[in-house]
């Protein structure tokens, strides 16, 4: 009995020791770098907003649809698909807790979605009804992060535009509750733009 | 254990009459998961073929549904019934009597309520959106807390000498396995979080640990404890189930990696996850020819024994799940399918294939032992034969629709909008599957409560030792 | 009793387990064995990216320990940035003109570049084991105090910054080879405490190039060659081969 608990230690220690204690001694605990053009930090810090969509997230299961890993050239076509200019590395996720790296495409990556949309509008538009933004799109519609009243003097500056069925009454507008404005400060905050010491170049254009 | 003495030893009979309260306890609840989390699934396999389909409501969103009904299988399906299975073979292989069974109970008991919490509390929007472990902190808490009862009582079952049977090796590592990776994986991703991309590798050596080192050492324990019996056969080689043994406790906690190729894990470490899912191969043929040298000519009549039969297929989907792994692993078919149908698709073949049927094989024995009549029913045969087609349709769905949303995902130029109907179709014939799957656990269900309820504990069972050896082979 | 391992069926109390067979390892197991352990040795070494934390693609760095050869041997000047802006910058400003007043510049220093009495030695001991109190920097007097460098940065690293201290910004001296850095560390091993102006001063100068007996590759202005840069931030970025894709 000893001898086998023992052997199971070891086989199951190893695996441990390298899957577990290594990478959390190593990549939990990285530093941001600083820019070498803006002297800036990078990654940059997370706004607050961004960093609280992130149990938005978390909770409503986007993770089961969408990656957030840019696979390097010429293992994969990631970047030739222009999910990102380079690889993600360790270091871009080092603001997020927890990093939701993500394993189905169901839906697009979402690595640099910060960067194919920079208007938080079309996000909220996206979110409230994808069928509208995006015809076909089998991305369900988060409509009950949103809510229906009735207008007030003006118009809310938040206020999404919607057409269809779930179009509002008139007189009344759809605005996003603050879970979703959480959530959408967060997909904004999705951006591999800057450059890092060990992500390397993107391979020249063939 | 063949040598301890025979004085002290209970007579089988005795030993399952103080577990087969407790066990079926384990099971019952089980099969209520099984129900439960087969139909969350197929909810939400329609809901990505008509995306229309419950939408709009919180609760009801794929991106909890799909979370809800992991965990109510992983949690309360597999793990409940592994914890039935593992406690009937501690008992049976050590020679030990439950006597504690109402602290089991309690145990079980809290461990439902736990999964009940926590697949509500992942529909109702607190899911912590690490994926496997999307139960909220506390419920993993009462998980491991209602655990310890339970593990320590069928470790201790093994004071009695040394584990000298392959099944006992299993068992001890599986009962180990189980707190060591939940423990680590709740202390440092749920409980208090990590930040980062450490979380993958965590998460992935959690989440092929939970198969591998937990579910399926426990589904192998019960393979080499009952086909022998029944077959009337030692086990071929020990020489060779050791080594099988060995080789899966060491590839099982290091492949989990392997699913990050090109990610922002270290390379080696990547690496080093696909060399060990390779390796798994040494594990998966050392079982499967171990078994099979084993059983040789008597498999027509074993197939016909239903413990037996679920048995048999469940160590033919480790071979098949194995190579299927193994060639979706290698870089250049891994670029391509990585992030499509078939991974998740592999991940329910593991899970039905493998370890839901050896443990409906068990359940079956069990049921055996109160009415002594092991041959394949129609009940039996239907239950058996609505797995093998639902994981059959996932499994082909998966592989031949992902790699074809595989290359609609890696052509360039091909538009997104293009995987999602490439893939289309075959995720219609996954929702067959899941229905297959359901409509299994609905007979498997009617099947568990006619039996208990047909005749009462005090008519069964016969002393074993009258039956026939098939019969006394369950 | 029967004896069990012929009979293992038969339910008596003592052999309710299963007998195992004593058949040995079938010899085409064995083959497999080394077939597979082999190729998954040879082809975790190939990808192994020089097991670095850092490296997240496995073909950045290639099999053999020393990936930089197959990225291409690093240039100093590039690695010394990165070791610049991650230790130096804080204090002396990536533009290299300090803080007036609190830390000195190292543009055209006589402490970087080389003065009247100011020589290679010099230069390094002060990145070696930090410099302390009074000391005159083209002219302005600053009295602060720079932490040693010796525990944090190998040798490799502190020529690499050296080298690019003394290229940048319009300074142009000799580069500093890592093994010149390991002759003074090892000189100084005993020293504890930083040095001041006055100590170094008491100390003749000497230079990279009178230094180094051997004045092959290193000092002829070609920097530290591929193996002897600096291992740890340098084997990724700068000399990805343009040329692979
Ligand atoms: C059922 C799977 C599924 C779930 C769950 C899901 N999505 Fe999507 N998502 C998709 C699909 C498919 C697309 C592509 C079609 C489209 O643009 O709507 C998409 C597209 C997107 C896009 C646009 C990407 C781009 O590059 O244009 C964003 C942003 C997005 N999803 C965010 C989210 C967020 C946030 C959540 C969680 C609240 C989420 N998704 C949940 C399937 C899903
Ligand atoms: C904490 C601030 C700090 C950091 C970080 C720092 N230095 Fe200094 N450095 C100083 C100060 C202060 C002095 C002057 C010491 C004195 O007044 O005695 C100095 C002096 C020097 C000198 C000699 C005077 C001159 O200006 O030529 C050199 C060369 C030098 N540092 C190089 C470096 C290099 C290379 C690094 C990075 C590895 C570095 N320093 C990092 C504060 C710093």
């Amino acid at each position: 009995m000893t001898k086998l608990i023992a052997g199971l230690v070891v086989a199951v220690g190893s695996s441990w020791a390298a899957m577990v204690a290594y990478p959390f001694a190593k990549l939990a605990t990285l530093q941001p770098e600083v820019s070498e053009e803006t002297g800036g930090l990078l990654p940059p810090p997370l706004p607050g907003n961004a960093i609280a969509g992130q149990r938005v997230y978390a909770a409503n299961g986007c993770v089961h649809c969408h990656s957030q890993q840019v696979r390097p050239a010429p293992f994969a076509t990631d970047i030739a698909r222009d999910l990102g200019t380079r690889q993600t590395v360790a270091r871009d996720y080092l603001r997020y807790d927890p990093a939701f790296l993500g394993l189905v495409r169901t839906g697009p990556d979402l690595s640099n979605v910060g960067v194919r949309h920079q208007e938080a509008a079309w996000f909220f538009r996206h979110l409230y009804e994808p069928e509208q933004v995006t015809p076909g799109s089998i991305m369900p519609s988060f409509r009950y992060l949103f809510e229906e009243r009735e207008i007030q003097g003006q118009r809310s500056a938040l206020a999404v535009d919607v057409q269809g069925p779930h179009a509002p009454k008139p007189g009344y507008e759809i605005v996003p509750k603050q879970d979703a404005i959480e959530l959408v400060a967060y997909l904004m905050s999705l951006k591999r733009d800057y450059p890092l010491t060990e992500a390397p170049p993107p391979p020249p254009a063939e | 254990m063949i040598q301890t003495s025979t004085a002290t030893r209970p007579a089988p009979a005795e030993i399952d009459r103080s577990v087969q309260g407790t066990v079926l306890f384990c099971f019952g609840s089980a099969i209520f998961w099984l129900l439960a989390g087969c139909l969350l699934h197929a909810v939400a396999g329609a809901k990505l073929v008509m995306p229309g389909f419950l939408d709009g409501i919180g609760f009801l969103t794929y991106g909890r549904v799909l979370p809800a009904a992991t965990n109510a299988i992983a949690f309360g399906w597999a793990s409940l019934s592994a914890i039935g299975v593992a406690l009937w073979l501690c008992a049976r292989l050590n020679g030990a009597m439950l006597r504690a069974s109402a602290l089991i109970v309690s145990a079980v008991v809290a461990w439902n309520a736990a999964v009940l919490v926590g697949v509500l509390a992942i529909l109702a929007g607190s899911s912590t959106g690490i994926p496997g472990l999307e139960m909220p902190g506390g419920v993993s808490v009462v998980l491991l807390v209602a655990y310890l009862p339970i593990g320590l009582w069928a470790l201790s079952t093994f004071r009695t000498g040394a584990p000298g049977f392959v099944s006992q090796w299993y068992l001890v590592a599986a009962l180990l396995a189980f707190p060591w990776l939940y423990t680590t994986a709740n202390a440092l991703l749920v409980w208090q979080g990590t930040p980062g991309s450490a979380m993958g590798a965590i998460f992935a050596w959690f989440d092929s640990g939970f198969f591998g080192l937990w579910l399926l050492p426990i589904a192998l324990a019960a393979a080499y404890y009952f086909l022998p019996r029944a077959a009337g056969r030692p086990v071929f080689s020990r020489g060779l189930a050791s080594l099988g043994f060995w080789t899966l406790v060491l590839c099982a906690g290091w492949m989990g990696t392997s699913r990050f190729q090109g990610g922002p894990i270290p390379a080696w470490m990547v690496s080093a996850g696909v060399v060990a899912a390779i390796l798994l191969i040494l594990p998966a043929i050392a079982v499967s020819s171990n078994l099979y040298l084993t059983i040789g000519d008597a498999c027509e009549r074993l197939w016909m024994q239903t413990p037996a039969r679920f048995l048999i297929t469940s160590a033919v989907f480790f071979l098949g799940w194995v190579s299927l792994l193994i060639i979706v692993t290698l870089p250049p078919v891994n670029s391509i399918i990585q992030f499509s149908l078939v991974n998740p698709g592999l991940t329910q073949t593991a899970l039905h294939g493998i370890a839901s049927l050896a443990f409906i094989g068990v359940l079956y024995a069990l049921l055996g032992v109160r009415h002594p009549e092991s041959t394949i029913t129609p009940r039996s045969s239907l239950v058996f034969w609505l797995i093998v087609t639902g994981v059959g349709l996932i499994l082909c769905a998966s592989f031949f629709g992902g790699f074809f949303q595989g290359f609609a995902l890696s052509d360039p130029i091909v538009t997104f909008a293009n995987s999602i109907t490439y893939a289309a179709p075959f995720r219609w014939v996954e929702l067959a599957g899941h229905l297959c799957l359901l409509a299994a656990a609905a007979g498997l269900a009617r099947d568990f409560a006619e039996q208990l309820l047909v005749s009462s504990p005090a008519q069964a069972p016969k002393p074993a030792a009258a039956q026939r050896p098939e019969v006394a082979a369950v | 009793m029967t004896d069990p391992h012929t009979d293992p069926i038969v339910e008596t109390a003592a052999s309710d387990t299963p007998a195992t067979g004593t058949a040995p390892v079938p010899q085409w197991f064995w083959i497999l064995f080394v077939v597979v352990g082999f190729f998954g040795a040879l082809y975790l070494g190939m990808n192994s990216g020089g097991f670095s934390s850092d490296v997240f693609n496995p073909d950045q760095v290639s099999w053999a320990g020393g990936g930089g050869a197959a990225a291409g041997p690093v240039d100093p000047k590039v690695a010394g940035k990165r070791i610049f802006t991650k230790n130096c910058v804080v204090c002396h400003q990536s533009s290299g003109e300090g803080v007036a007043g609190q830390f000195p510049p190292l543009v055209g220093s006589e402490w970087v570049v080389g003065g009247d009495w100011h020589g290679d030695n010099h230069l390094v001991r002060v990145l070696l084991h930090g410099l302390q109190g009074p000391v005159q920097v083209k002219g302005d007097t600053f009295n602060n105090a720079m932490v040693p460098w010796k525990d944090v940065l190998s040798d490799e690293q502190i020529a690499a910054v050296l080298t690019y201290i003394r290229s940048e910004w319009g300074n142009n001296a000799a580069p500093i080879p890592a093994d010149y850095v390991a002759k003074v560390r090892a000189e100084t091993a005993d020293r504890g405490e930083p040095w001041t102006q006055a100590a170094l001063k008491a100390i003749g100068k000497e230079l990279v190039s009178e230094a180094v007996a051997n004045p092959a590759p290193e000092a002829e202005g070609d920097g530290p060659a591929g193996e002897s840069v600096p291992p740890e931030p340098a084997d990724s970025q700068p000399s990805a081969p343009p040329t692979e894709a």
